[in-house]
C-alpha cells in the first residue's frame, strides 16, 4: 500500500453539520501523507458548507505544498448541486473531471 | 357543457395520457432510469393542474393521489417495482375513462377509491401497508391552489416576451446559520428558465483559517425567462435581510429583432464599470477589449461575468429564435377537413374554368386557367400535406397492446418499429387503427409461440413483431412481421376443403394459399381465442384496407415467421383517377388500380375473358353492371386493373384520359352499394361516379360471374 496517498471516503451527507469532522479527517491526513484523494461516490448528499469544505480544503493543501483532490465516480445528487451552484457548467459525475473545475474555481491570491 | 377551452385541454390531456404511456412502458424497462421518472411524474402533474383549472375535478382529485404516489418514487422513497407500473397504467386508463365520461358513475367512483387505496399500499413502507385507511377525498380548495403552480411552463404568461435578467446575489457569511441552503435558492431560480450561473469562491479560505459554517462564495446568475422581477425576488423573499441582491434587467428578447446582443465595452459601461471613454481608448488598440482592460485595473470578476453575460445572451437568442422559427400551433382537424373541402371545390371549379377556356378559344382565358392550374395544384399539396401525420403516433400506442396481450398469452413480445416517420392522411391513419390492431393481436396470438417452443426451435426466448412503414410510389406499404412459426400451408387447404371453398385436387400457388385467410367465415373458433375476441376475422382487415382504397396480403416461411403486408394510398381526398365512358355516363376509376388499357372487339364473341399477351383476363362489362342502355361502339376498351384475386379488365366505351378526382362522399343512401366508393364533379358540373374496384369485383366474385 502506498504511503504517500491517502483515499479518504466521504460518506453520507456532506453537510453543515458533517463539515467539521470531515475536515479534520482531511487535515490530520495530510499532516501524514502529501496527497489525499477525497472520494464522494458514497455521499448521500452535499450543501453549499460541503462544497465550500472541498474547495476549502485544496486551498488548505495547496498552501502547505501538499495535494487534495477528487477520486471515483460523483453520484447524481452531488453533480446536481455542484451545478446548481455554478461550481460546474454541466453535471459532472466523474472525480478527476470535478476536481479539475474546483481547482479553477477563482482562487484567491495564492 | 364542454366549451372551447375544456375541448382543447381534452385534447391535450389525451396527448399526455398517451406519453405517460409511453414513458411508463420505458419505464418498465429501465426502472433505475431517473428521467422516466420525472417525465412521468410531469405529464402527471401537468394533467392534474390543467384538469383543476378547467373544472374537471374528479380527474384533478384522481391524478393528486397517483401523483403523491409518484412523488415517493421520484424522492427515492418507494422503488419502481413491476407492479406499480402496472397500477399506474391502470390509473392512466381510468383517468382516461374519467375524462370520457362527463358525469361520474358509482362504478367510475368505486374504481378510483380501488385504485387509490391499492396506490397507497403500494407505495407506503412495509410496516406501514396494514394501517393504510381507505383514501381521503381530496377538496378542491386544495386543487386550485396547487394549480396556480402546476401549469405547463409554456401556457404561463405566453404572451410575454423572454427577459434576460443579470441576478447579484451576495449572501452574509452568516446565511446558513438559521440553516438556509443557498444552493436550493438557485436551484429554484434555475426552473424558471435558461439560467446561467456563476460562482465566486474568493472568500473561501484555507481550512485552518475559514469557519466552514460561513458563507464564502457569492454568484452571478443570468436567467432568461418570462416570470417577472417579482417572482424572481420571491425566490430571496426569506433571506433578504441577509444578503446584497441586485436583480437588473439586461436584454428583451424580441422574436422579430435578430440584431446581435450588447458587445462586451456596452455592458461594462451600463454596469457602470467602466467609462465610456475608457472603452473607446482600449478599443484604439488592436489587442482584445478584455485584456486591455484587465491591465489597466478593472476588475478582472467584472470582465468576466460579462463576458458570460454575453454568451448567455446569445444562446438565449439563438434558442428563442430557432423555437419561434420552429413554432406551431394546434388546429381542430375539423378545421383542416373544411379546408380540405374548400380546396376540393377550388380543383373542381379550376377544371372547370380550364374546360370552358378551351371551349371559348380564347388565349388570354387559357393563359389565365394554366396559371390558376398551377396555383390549385400548388395550395392542393401544401392544404394535403398539412394533414399528413407521421405513422409513428399509430404505432407507438401498439407497445401497450403487445405488452398487456403478451403477457395474457405468458408470451414473451418485443415490439420493433421502423419508419415511423413514414407520413399517412390523418385520415387514412385513423382508419387503419382497426386492422393493425387485429393483424398485431394476430401475429402475437397465432404467429409467436410460447417462449419454450421457441427455445426447443432454436430461435430467441423473447419473440420479435415488428411494423414497418415505407414509402411505394403513391402508396404507404405498412409490414406486420413476426418470427414465429408461419402459416401451416397444408392447414389452411385443409380447412378450405372441410369449408367447401376449393376442391381436393384444387392446384394453389402459396400466395393463393395464404390469400384464402382473408376469406369470410374462414376464421373459425378455434383459432381465435379470447384476445382476437373481437368476432372478426381477417376478411373484415381486408375490407377496412379495400375501403380505404388499399391491398392486403401475406407472405410466410414456414417456421421462420410471417408478414402482413398492407398497401395503402397516402390520402383518400383527392386521388388521381383515368376517366372512363360508357354512353353519356362517365366513370372514375382509381389510377393506382389501373395497370394498362387495351381496345376491345367483341366480333360476336361471347364476353368473358380478354387474351392480353398469351394471358387470358376475366372481364366485366361495366354497361351491364350499371344497367346502361344505348348503342356498343365497335371497338370497346378494356381497362385492366389489379385486385386481391389478380388482373380484371373492364369493358368500357371510350377512356377520356387521366383525372385529378376531389372525392365526394354519397351518403348514408349509397352505402350499401358496392360499387362505388364516391363521387366527384367534372369540370362541366356534372357527376361521376368513382368505381370501387375492389369491391365490385368482390361481389361479382359472389355472384361467380368473374372466373377465378
Amino acid at each position: 500500500m502506498s504511503t504517500n496517498v491517502r483515499v479518504v471516503n466521504f460518506t453520507g451527507d456532506v453537510t453543515l453539520s458533517t463539515v467539521t469532522g470531515l475536515a479534520e479527517t482531511v487535515t490530520t491526513a495530510l499532516k501524514e501523507v502529501p496527497m489525499v484523494l477525497v472520494s464522494l461516490s458514497q455521499c448521500t448528499d452535499i450543501d453549499l458548507a460541503g462544497v465550500q469544505l472541498l474547495i476549502s480544503l485544496k486551498r488548505y493543501a495547496r498552501l502547505h505544498k501538499k495535494a487534495v483532490h477528487l477520486t471515483g465516480a460523483v453520484p447524481e445528487v452531488v453533480a446536481g448541486r455542484m451545478t446548481a451552484g455554478g461550481f460546474t457548467p454541466n453535471p459532472v459525475r466523474e472525480g478527476r473531471e470535478l476536481d479539475t473545475h474546483l481547482e479553477d474555481k477563482g482562487a484567491p491570491n495564492d | 357543457m364542454i366549451d372551447g377551452f375544456q375541448e382543447g385541454f381534452l385534447a391535450e390531456a389525451q396527448e399526455l395520457l398517451n406519453s405517460l404511456e409511453e414513458s411508463l412502458l420505458a419505464l418498465e424497462d429501465n426502472p433505475e432510469d431517473g428521467e422516466l421518472v420525472a417525465a412521468v411524474f410531469r405529464a402527471m402533474h401537468t394533467i392534474k393542474g390543467s384538469a383543476g383549472m378547467f373544472g374537471f375535478d374528479v380527474v384533478a382529485g384522481f391524478t393528486h393521489h397517483v401523483e403523491s404516489a409518484l412523488e415517493t418514487v421520484r424522492s427515492g422513497k418507494s422503488p419502481v417495482t413491476p407492479s406499480l407500473i402496472d397500477l399506474t397504467l391502470q390509473c392512466r386508463d381510468h383517468i382516461r375513462a374519467l375524462l370520457d365520461t362527463p358525469e361520474v358513475t358509482s362504478e367510475l367512483d368505486e374504481q378510483s377509491k380501488k385504485l387509490q387505496r391499492l396506490l397507497e399500499l403500494e407505495v407506503s413502507p412495509p410496516g406501514t401497508r396494514d394501517q393504510s385507511g381507505p383514501a381521503k377525498p381530496v377538496e378542491r380548495r386544495l386543487i386550485s391552489e396547487d394549480a396556480s403552480v402546476v401549469l405547463p411552463a409554456d401556457s404561463v404568461e405566453q404572451d410575454r416576451f423572454p427577459i434576460t435578467w443579470h441576478i447579484r446575489f451576495i449572501p452574509d457569511s452568516k446565511i446558513m446559520a438559521n440553516g438556509t441552503n443557498p444552493l436550493l435558492l438557485l436551484q429554484e431560480l434555475q426552473e424558471m428558465g435558461d439560467c446561467t450561473t456563476v460562482a465566486h469562491t474568493e472568500g473561501i479560505l484555507p481550512v485552518d483559517t475559514f469557519d466552514l459554517g460561513s458563507c464564502g462564495t457569492s454568484w452571478d446568475l443570468f436567467l432568461t425567462t418570462t416570470e417577472n422581477e417579482n417572482a424572481l425576488r420571491d425566490v430571496f423573499m426569506f433571506v433578504e435581510d441577509e444578503c446584497e441582491l441586485l436583480i437588473r434587467k439586461v436584454d428583451e428578447i424580441d422574436f422579430g429583432d435578430p440584431q446581435q446582443y450588447k458587445r462586451l465595452g456596452q455592458i461594462l459601461v451600463e454596469r457602470g464599470v467602466v467609462e465610456e471613454s475608457v472603452v473607446a481608448d482600449a478599443l484604439a488598440g488592436q489587442t482584445r477589449l478584455g485584456e486591455v482592460l484587465r491591465s489597466r485595473g478593472v476588475d478582472a470578476r467584472e470582465i468576466e461575468t460579462a463576458l458570460q453575460e454575453q454568451e448567455h445572451a446569445r444562446k438565449a437568442r439563438q434558442k428563442i429564435q430557432s423555437e419561434s422559427g420552429a413554432a406551431s400551433i394546434r388546429v381542430q382537424s375539423e378545421k383542416l377537413d373544411d379546408l380540405v373541402d374548400l380546396v376540393g371545390e377550388l380543383v373542381t371549379l379550376q377544371a372547370r374554368l380550364s374546360q370552358t377556356a378551351i371551349l371559348q378559344e380564347e388565349s388570354s382565358l387559357q393563359a389565365i386557367a394554366e396559371h390558376f392550374e398551377r396555383l390549385i395544384g400548388e395550395l392542393r399539396d401544401h392544404t394535403m400535406s398539412i394533414r399528413m401525420l407521421p405513422i409513428s403516433s399509430t404505432f407507438s400506442r401498439f407497445k401497450r397492446l403487445v405488452r398487456d396481450l403478451a403477457r395474457d398469452l405468458h408470451k414473451e413480445v418485443d415490439l420493433e418499429t421502423e419508419g415511423g416517420d413514414t407520413e399517412l392522411d390523418k385520415t387514412v391513419i385513423e382508419r387503419l387503427q382497426d386492422p393493425l390492431v387485429h393483424v398485431i393481436r394476430n401475429s402475437i396470438d397465432h404467429g409467436v409461440e410460447l417462449p419454450d417452443q421457441r427455445v426447443a426451435a432454436g430461435k430467441r426466448r423473447n419473440g420479435t413483431v415488428r411494423l414497418v412503414a415505407r414509402h411505394t410510389g403513391a402508396n404507404v406499404e405498412i409490414r406486420v412481421e413476426d418470427d414465429g412459426k408461419g402459416l401451416d400451408r397444408e392447414r389452411i387447404i385443409a380447412k378450405a376443403i372441410k369449408n367447401g371453398l376449393i376442391s381436393a385436387d384444387t392446384q394453389l400457388s402459396d400466395r393463393e394459399v395464404y390469400d384464402m385467410v382473408f376469406m369470410a367465415g374462414f376464421s373459425t373458433a378455434a383459432e381465435v381465442t379470447s384476445v382476437s375476441g373481437r368476432g372478426v376475422g381477417m376478411d373484415v382487415v381486408r375490407r377496412e384496407i379495400d375501403t380505404i382504397g388499399g391491398s392486403v396480403a401475406v407472405e410466410s416461411t414456414p417456421g421462420q415467421g410471417s408478414a402482413v403486408v398492407m398497401t395503402i394510398p397516402l390520402t383518400l381526398a383527392i386521388i388521381d383517377g383515368l376517366l372512363v365512358r360508357i354512353a353519356d355516363e362517365r366513370f372514375v376509376i382509381p389510377l393506382s388500380n389501373v395497370s394498362e388499357c387495351v381496345e376491345y372487339h367483341r366480333n360476336g364473341k361471347k364476353e368473358g375473358l380478354l387474351e392480353n399477351r398469351g394471358e387470358l383476363i376475366p372481364l366485366m362489362d361495366l354497361r351491364s353492371e350499371f344497367s346502361i342502355i344505348g348503342e356498343l361502339p365497335e371497338i370497346e376498351q378494356a381497362v385492366v386493373v389489379e385486385t386481391g384475386i389478380g388482373a380484371v379488365g373492364f369493358l368500357v366505351d371510350a377512356v377520356i384520359g387521366d383525372h385529378q378526382t376531389v372525392i365526394k362522399n354519397l351518403g348514408q343512401l349509397y352505402h350499401h352499394v358496392e360499387a362505388v366508393s364516391g363521387a366527384t364533379i367534372l369540370g362541366d358540373g356534372t357527376v361521376a361516379l368513382i368505381i370501387d374496384v375492389q369491391r365490385l369485383v368482390n361481389s361479382n366474385v359472389r355472384n361467380k360471374r368473374v372466373a377465378q
